[in-house]
């Protein structure tokens, strides 16, 4: 009896150690791209955060959370959502008048800081850095004031920094990507929370080579 | 992808139909996927290919930046003039540790240039186009030093807004208007003509979107064509 387990014991031993052990490590080179979705809240959530989860994708991200933070020191206070709105308005908010259209820059120079994002992956580790946000919304009766019903959809774009402090199978990556998504709001009177839903793309390399490696021909290597 | 999408266009209907736009609205989400290339020492820069995926496949697109006062690269000296200008005009170095690099954003607020221009023009003979309201492009700063090396301009990412003017609409796209964006890399192919890659992905996902609607978009047509759309700047 204690001979014929052996095998079964074996076996289970390998499906194990192929299942869990021996994990492919992920190349130098890494081109995710990946669609997210969530919720957020500029004028009721202090700090500003979005968050949600990787949808679909490359299968090395799917499954992992992601959040962005934006720096709101100097803000009017959430317990006066009216004028926390009228400041980020005024603030960031710029008016195309020829094409009826606002748009709205977040970056190191409309706050004190670049604001910060995460992407945590339960199996594969985590990855943070910065971005810009630029977010645009139309002006449809073309009055050239930001009515209700104008708040209800538009559509950000920005591009991000991969910091060399990941963790797990990112632990080694650095690099940039970029996004490009839509908002969607079915209650902006209400301040009620920000759908967003879009596409990002991160071009990682191996920061734990040395500079001097990462020449022309080693860059060049990016691939899609 | 397919689940993005549907939500996607789920919720943008159901946001437009409860604004206060006519009954018989249309709406259009389009899709585009975007395979080219373009040099920033050609004047004006013109980055142009074709449209390899989505709703707008196949077809052909051009991105154009406005390059008054952008100069030239003198042979005779070891710089590269126009790009010293372009770098120096448009691009930011942020410092944060582990973060560092260069965002470029065009127009400038410094050199208070044009927005750049879009058109994309599909096989069945749709057009549609406007202007960009932001065009974003990032280095990283691998080595952290603040000297953009060679190594670094290489390879880049950029994102694009998009504002979809009735002007440039023919076929399909007539009566239509709309915002949408795109983002994707921009990768040098070749160092002697600074030949960029210029790539949206991709052959799967095609994940430029444009937003329209036939809504809203007869006021300001002709008057609102080149001359005024030469206005379009940021003071």
């Amino acid at each position: 009896m204690k001979f014929k387990s052996i095998p079964v014991l074996i076996l289970a031993a390998a499906m194990l150690f192929c299942a869990g052990g021996v994990r492919a490590q992920f190349p130098d080179t890494l081109f995710l791209e990946f669609d997210f979705e969530g919720f957020g809240n500029l004028v009721l959530t202090s700090p500003p955060v979005y968050s949600g989860d990787v949808v679909s994708g490359d299968s090395r991200i799917v499954g992992a959370t992601w959040s962005i933070q934006i720096d709101d020191t100097g803000w009017p206070p959430v317990s006066d959502p009216a004028a926390r709105w009228d400041y980020i308005f005024n603030t960031f908010f710029e008016y195309n008048a020829s094409y009826h259209f606002w748009t709205a820059v977040f970056d190191q120079n409309t706050l004190p800081a670049k604001p910060s994002w995460i992407i945590d992956h339960p199996v594969n580790g985590m990855m943070s850095g910065t971005l810009v946000v630029s977010s645009t919304f139309n002006d449809t009766n073309m009055n050239g004031i930001f009515d209700i019903d104008e708040k209800m959809f538009g559509t950000f774009e920005g591009n991000l920094m991969v910091m060399k402090y990941g963790t797990g199978e990112f632990a080694k990556y650095c690099g940039n990507g970029a996004y490009n998504g839509a908002v969607l709001n079915d209650d902006p009177a209400n301040w009620v929370d920000d759908y967003v839903t879009g596409h990002c793309i991160l071009d990682l390399i191996n920061c734990q080579v040395g500079t001097e490696e990462k020449s022309w021909s080693y860059i060049k290597k990016i691939h899609r | 992808m397919k689940r993005k999408l549907t939500l996607g266009v789920a919720g943008f209907f159901l946001i437009l139909s409860s604004m206060t736009v006519p009954v018989s609205a249309a709406m259009l989400i389009e899709t585009f996927a975007l395979s080219g290339n373009g040099s920033f020492m050609a004047s004006p820069p013109v980055f142009s290919g074709n449209i390899i995926a989505g709703t707008l496949a196949p077809g052909t697109f051009w991105f154009r930046l406005d390059d008054t006062g952008w100069g030239t690269d003198d042979p005779g000296t070891s710089n590269n003039e126009r790009w010293d200008f372009i770098f120096s005009n448009y691009f930011q170095y942020d410092p944060t540790p582990g973060a560092e690099g260069w965002d470029g954003r065009f127009p400038s607020t410094l050199v208070g240039d044009y927005a750049p221009e879009w058109r994309f023009f599909t096989a069945a003979g749709d057009t549609c186009g406007g202007l960009a309201t932001s065009f974003t492009i990032t280095i990283r700063d691998y080595n952290a030093n603040g000297i953009m090396e060679d190594s670094e301009y290489v390879s880049k990412v950029f994102s694009i807004g998009l504002f979809c003017y009735i002007n440039f609409g023919t076929g399909e796209f007539l009566s239509y208007c709309g915002q949408g964006n795109c983002s994707g890399t921009l990768d040098l192919l070749d160092d002697a003509t600074w030949d960029e890659d210029f790539y949206v992905p991709s052959e799967a996902s095609a994940s430029g979107r444009l937003y329209l609607s036939d809504t809203n978009c007869t006021t300001g047509t002709r008057d609102s064509s080149w001359g005024k759309i030469k206005k379009i700047h940021t003071d």
